[in-house]
């Protein structure tokens, strides 16, 4: 499943670049209530992409529990953290390792 | 006491005319009655079935008639009005102020999208990004990246 979900987040990349190109201030305007929380969860998606896991775990929490995007954002934020620990194990290998 | 055959057959032929008349009448307006009876109950049986706007019940209305078919045809004719000032707007670009280019630009952006070619919605919205800040609908754009976001799940990038 979870592999699912990352192949469909590499397609999803076009409109995810875009939308990375904003700020995470500018969903702050009035104008975004409607959509604030998708473009959380979608920001989150481009972090994530980018491998800037902080960045994403930090947007996917912003993501409101009434929010029909709140289940997703969850699952991302989980699927974040289980990367982050595995590139942390990774770079500790590399580390422990004498080249 | 007067005889029966002198005054009785006078006084009865006296009456003769006016009993026929009234025979005839009723018997021509029991007639018409059941003339209209008969026809009132022809036109219910052909109408049976029929809805107020006379179609019948799981018949299909001509394209012509039917409503959902005329508001379509009359959003679209709707919508590629739009679509044709828009570019008409386009072919004068140079003319006008830039303001106005970017304004044309966002509607003819969102007018793509409403006619459902959403791949070439994303490529107008692209631009705009592109264009960055400076764009006056740079900001606006974020909400229907969203919208695109969920209709183009598989074939979110441009060609270009």
């Amino acid at each position: 499943m979870a592999g699912r979900a990352v192949a469909r987040a590499a397609r999803d990349l076009g409109i995810l670049n875009l939308i990375g190109t904003y700020d995470v201030s500018a969903l702050d305007d009035k104008k975004m209530d409607e959509v604030r929380d998708e473009l959380f969860y979608l920001l989150g998606r481009h972090f994530y992409s980018k491998g800037e896991f902080d960045q994403a775990i930090a947007l996917f929490t912003r993501v409101d529990i009434n929010s029909e995007f709140y289940i997703k954002a969850k699952f991302f934020e989980g699927v974040t953290y289980v990367r982050k620990a595995r590139g942390q194990a990774g770079r500790r290998g590399v580390q422990g390792r004498s080249w | 006491m007067r005889p029966l055959l002198t005054a009785h057959p006078f006084r009865a032929l006296r009456a003769i005319p006016w009993m026929a008349l009234l025979v005839v009448s009723l018997v021509a307006s029991g007639s018409a009655l059941a003339q209209k009876a008969t026809r009132r109950r022809r036109r219910r049986q052909e109408g049976a079935g029929r809805g107020r706007d006379g179609v019948r019940a799981g018949q299909r209305r001509p394209a012509s008639e039917d409503p959902r078919a005329r508001h379509q045809a009359l959003t679209t004719r709707a919508t590629t009005t739009r679509l044709d000032r828009a570019q008409e707007g386009a072919r004068r670009r140079d003319q006008d102020d830039p303001k106005n280019i970017q304004r044309a630009e966002f509607f003819l952006g969102k007018t793509v999208y409403q006619m459902g070619y959403y791949a070439g919605a994303l490529k107008i919205f692209e631009d705009i990004v592109a264009a960055g800040p400076e764009h006056t609908y740079h900001g606006a754009i974020l909400k229907w990246l969203a919208a695109l976001s969920r209709v183009l799940p598989e074939t979110s990038a441009s060609s270009t």
